[in-house]
């Protein structure tokens, strides 16, 4: 039976969470620069510490990362940017003029008389197609409108980081500097598995997104499947998202095949293609980047997904596993050290 | 309790009239440096660094403030580090035993195998009167490898050599407690 304390302690600990939760949710903006920064120190956090191993002092190895971040970001805006937006534009030109308007109807029509025991008779493919792809479209001038703000954040977040990265380890001394004596060594010691475990999570999740990414691409570009580079970056963005993605990537690509033939031919291929990178992911690269530890259980990766959609829509459904994950680490590193610890005192 | 520990104690807070204290002993940043550093150079952990080295130590030690009575760590905890006293004196006791296995004072370090190891402390260490001292860890220690690894290696053949040496003493006495036994038994 719960005691008085412990209940009190269990409400104290769940105000504490809806307050964190309702402060994040109030300074969205804020948190998301410094969470940007937090996941860029993280990761480049071991380049600048092997640079400093070889004699350079933190503060130029922290800026010689930061100036290499901007270089790497001006680069891909710089080249791949354009061809993005090249390629959702020649998308939305075959939706609107190209052979899809011919081929579509006669694509519904079959499948309407296919599933005409189930009662169907309109689908709207053509309607629904064009709203998607001009929705895109749509989202893709928005974020060149909002390129002011965009290179705000920007230079916010590389600020942010480059602080990180060479104050960072003053930052938790001070923060260990203010605990009680008597819970000392056991914040540092949770403070550091927590550290360390989260860097090698998001060092992880980010590598292995980007390994899928290029494999996708390759992939796509050896099929001759137009827009490679596009399905490679929905590819990797939507690895993000554990079952859900991989499908989601599948289909874009599938739709795009569909909308450039004006068949399913290449279809199946696609299926194929995403199904061997799957494996792949699972059996190799998942294993060699991801702590198995971390790994969330199914039920609480659709849960996590839904809260994250209904509170910050898509973007919330994006980072909802991988801010689970976090909580994961830190929750879990928490509950062992208090364990170790809890005959103390 | 003597007036500069209170001052500097973090659970202790400063009071005001003291605050002017603690702005003028900035003043005196490099000789309160300059002491942690003839302190540091002292003890054999860190034979043999030079002064930058030393500072890049210093940097990474945590210091802190117990107050006469109060427990630095217990026996049982897990061990993360060693403690260097920088002040004060520090009572090493076996709980188990209800007895003092040994006195130490400034300069002289304990805790030094949880460096190494992650078993649970072998007896605790209680602050004899108001006692200052660094805490010297084993992630920071890791840190120190991978980011400076020469001085971080000098330390850790430094610890290796105190161990080694505690290891053979440990050893003799074993062989001389036993070579002790044997005549007695065949005494009988």
């Amino acid at each position: 039976m719960m005691t008085n304390t412990k209940l009190l302690i269990v409400l104290l600990l769940l105000l504490l969470a809806a307050f964190a939760a309702l402060t994040v949710y109030s300074i969205g903006a804020i948190v998301a620069i410094f969470l940007v920064a937090m996941l860029s120190s993280f990761v480049i956090s071991p380049v600048v510490d092997w640079l400093e191993s070889r004699s350079m002092p933190r503060a130029l190895a922290s800026s010689i990362m930061l100036l290499l971040s901007l270089a790497a970001f001006m680069v891909v805006a710089y080249f791949l940017a354009p061809f993005v937006y090249e390629q959702v534009f020649a998308l939305q030109e075959r939706v609107s003029f190209g052979e899809m308007r011919r081929s579509i109807p006669s694509m519904e029509r079959e499948i309407v008389n296919t599933l005409s025991f189930l009662g169907v008779k309109q689908l709207h493919f053509t309607t629904k197609i064009e709203d998607f792809v001009g929705g895109l479209f749509d989202n893709v001038l928005n974020i060149a409108s909002g390129v002011v703000g965009l290179v705000i954040f920007v230079v916010m977040t590389l600020i942010s980081t480059f602080f990180l990265l060479k104050d960072g380890r003053k930052l938790k001394k001070a923060m260990i500097e203010i605990v009680p004596n008597q819970f000392f060594e056991m914040s540092l010691s949770i403070l550091h598995k927590i550290d360390w475990s989260l860097g090698a999570y998001l060092r992880g999740i980010l590598l292995d997104a980007s390994v899928i990414g290029v494999v996708t691409t390759l992939s796509m570009w050896l099929l001759d499947i137009p827009n490679f580079v596009l399905i490679g970056l929905v590819a990797m963005v939507a690895n993000l998202v554990p079952y859900l993605g991989p499908p989601t990537a599948a289909l874009v690509a599938s739709s795009i095949s569909v909308i450039t033939l004006g068949d399913f031919s290449q279809v199946p291929l696609i299926l194929v293609t995403f199904t061997l990178i799957r494996l792949l992911d699972d059996s190799i690269v998942q294993p060699l980047t991801i702590s198995q530890s971390v790994k969330l259980h199914p039920l609480t990766i659709i849960f996590t997904i839904l809260i994250g959609g209904q509170l910050f829509g898509i973007l919330g459904m994006l980072f909802a596993v991988p801010i689970a994950g976090v909580v994961k680490v830190v929750a879990s590193e928490l509950y062992f050290g208090l364990k170790r610890y809890r005959a103390m005192y | 309790m003597s007036e500069e520990f209170e001052s500097r104690n973090p659970q202790a807070g400063t009071p005001p009239h003291e605050e002017a204290t603690f702005l003028w002993s900035n003043f005196f940043q490099r000789d309160r440096e300059k002491d942690i550093l003839t302190l540091l150079r002292g003890i054999p952990i860190f034979e043999g660094l030079g002064r930058s080295q030393l500072r890049a130590v210093e940097r990474i030690l945590h210091r802190r403030k117990y107050h006469a009575g109060e427990y630095i760590f217990r026996e049982g905890d897990p061990g993360l580090g060693m403690y260097i006293i920088e002040k004060g004196e520090v009572s090493i006791v076996s709980e188990s035993r209800s007895s003092e296995i040994s006195r130490l004072g400034k300069g002289e370090f304990f805790g030094e195998m949880s460096m190494f190891n992650d078993r649970p402390r072998t007896a605790s260490a209680l602050a004899y009167e108001d006692t200052k001292v660094f805490g010297f860890f084993q992630p920071d220690l890791l840190s120190l490898l991978e980011t400076r690894p020469s001085i971080g290696t000098k330390v850790v053949m430094m610890l290796s050599r105190i161990l080694a040496e505690r290891l053979y003493k440990a050893g003799q006495e074993n062989a001389r407690l036993r070579s002790e036994l044997f005549m007695r038994d065949n005494a009988r």
